[in-house]
């Protein structure tokens, strides 16, 4: 009886490490998601003068991972609510359905006040600006997720294996 | 004077347009509704609609002839008509802005005050916008039934025409149907039907919304959709071999210089322009060629003595065999 509970506790444990090693790399793909989904606003908004919701439904279709963001400021501003409230209404949804933080997501949150409301020329800088900052946070997490995946997964099986032995 | 149809095309601006304006002007009674020709937003001054050419300003008891009592505009709520106007999206209609004006759906003009950015001599977008004038379009079917007999030539056709008037007199109404008219053909008085083709720059001919006309201009018009005229009438000449070329507000000497060449290549010019007088519209630079040229065969004057749609004269043009 005492082996299978230290059994469990070793799987249990190791799963725990796993998932936060998978919840890294999720955040690595949620980052990537939303770049796609910049840029893809970014060419709607500059070469297709296309309009904010039209083109963020767009966006939302051409990135799911970032959908949430872009499909419900698009939903938001088709009930007639203006960009600042439909664009916050976005960011908050990313941030509850996404591995994304509000550090993360606070370059993209700084857009409510800009977004849609000058020359197309502005917007493109707007857009580039939140995108740079996006790529360097995508940056950082690609060069640390290697070795921090390892560790989350080394960490759940020695912690399950050292409780284990304490137990037995 | 044309006859307003009582529809309310208002309506149909009051649901772009944030609540605030809707319920301000709920007050207005239904033929005053289906009257308003404009409604004027500008930042500190009483929200004001344009009825039969005069100004009304609403209160919670109706609408006032006095500003005393009407409703202030404030900052907050002409940015949030600039918002719906826009679709939040100012960057999509930059172009169109920089002449000063935009269109919605439904072809209703959005007149824009304010300061604007100049740079090199041109309107490069506004830094402050301080005022929106909403100018409701409003078809006037039949409105061109009085002018077309005095339009008509020999073979079943039309005069090249030039329709003159000060703004807000309903030059573009009268192009609309006469559009609509030519597009059909009337038997009773000898028209046969023609192809048309309409190069709507500011969308306010067809009313097109995603490039689809939502007002009728019969069945054998196609518009060239937000384009400008410059560019639109070549490839209409070329594309679709029209009998007649319809276009609004002939200004620029490259809208003008188009319309000289699809004349010379036989096409029927339809077009309207700002002026009082023939004589006025001979000192333009960009309507005295085309005017002296003999592009046109006939000029309708038109005025709002009697209301929008006033026929002034019809006066024979140099138009060319």
């Amino acid at each position: 009886m005492r082996w299978i509970g230290a059994l469990a506790i070793v799987l249990s444990s190791a799963l725990l490490g796993h998932l936060a090693a998978r919840e890294r790399e999720r955040k690595v793909r949620d980052l990537e998601s939303l770049l796609v989904g910049l840029n893809l606003l970014e060419t709607e908004i500059v070469y297709g003068l296309t309009v904010l919701p039209v083109a963020m439904e767009r966006a939302a279709r051409g990135a799911p991972g970032a959908a949430a963001l872009f499909g419900t400021a698009a939903n938001v501003l088709r009930q007639g609510r203006g960009i600042e409230e439909a664009w916050r209404a976005g960011v908050r949804a990313l941030e509850s359905r996404s591995a994304l933080g509000p550090e993360d997501l606070s370059a993209v949150a700084h857009l409510a006040g800009s977004l849609g409301l000058s020359s197309a020329s502005d917007q493109s800088r707007h857009l580039g600006l939140a995108r740079r900052k996006v790529e360097t946070r995508l940056a950082a997490e690609q060069g640390r997720l290697p070795e921090a995946a390892r560790l989350a997964r080394a960490l759940g099986l020695c912690g399950g294996l050292a409780a284990a032995v304490l137990l037995v | 004077m044309l006859q307003l149809v009582v529809d309310d095309r208002l309506a149909h601006v009051l649901s772009i347009l944030p609540d605030w304006v809707g319920q301000a002007l709920s007050a207005l009674d239904p033929l005053e509704r289906a009257k308003v020709e404009e409604i004027r937003i500008s930042q500190g001054q009483p929200l004001t609609v344009s009825i039969c050419g005069e100004d009304r300003f609403p209160t919670s008891k109706g609408a006032s002839c006095s500003p005393a009592g009407g409703l202030v505009v404030e900052r907050r709520h002409l940015e949030s008509v600039l918002d719906a106007v826009t679709n939040s999206s100012v960057y999509a209609l930059e172009e169109a802005m920089n002449e000063g004006y935009f269109s919605l759906p439904g072809g209703h003009r959005v007149g824009i005050a304010g300061q604007p950015r100049v740079l090199h001599g041109e309107v490069r977008g506004f830094g402050h916008i301080a005022g929106l004038t909403i100018r409701i379009n409003r078809p006037v079917p039949g409105a061109g039934l009085p002018v077309l007999p005095m339009l008509l030539r020999p073979g079943g056709t039309i005069h090249s025409t030039l329709i003159l008037s000060p703004p807000g007199c309903g030059k573009t109404t009268l192009l609309r149907d006469l559009v609509r008219l030519l597009s059909e053909g009337r038997r009773e008085l000898g028209l046969r039907p023609h192809r048309v083709g309409v190069a709507d720059e500011r969308s306010e001919i067809a009313g097109s919304h995603l490039g689809v006309p939502q007002n009728d201009l019969g069945p054998r018009t196609d518009v060239i959709d937000a384009c400008p005229k410059a560019l639109a009438i070549p490839m209409l000449v070329r594309a679709w071999r029209p009998d007649v070329i319809a276009t609004d507000e002939i200004g620029h000497p490259g809208d003008a210089r188009a319309a000289a060449e699809a004349r010379s290549a036989g096409v029927v010019l339809l077009c309207t322009a700002h002026g009082d007088s023939l004589k006025e519209a001979r000192r333009r630079p960009s309507l005295r060629p085309l005017l002296d040229g003999g592009a046109f065969g006939r000029i309708v004057l038109l005025s709002r003595r009697e209301g929008p749609g006033t026929v002034e004269a019809v006066q024979k043009g140099a138009e060319e065999a």
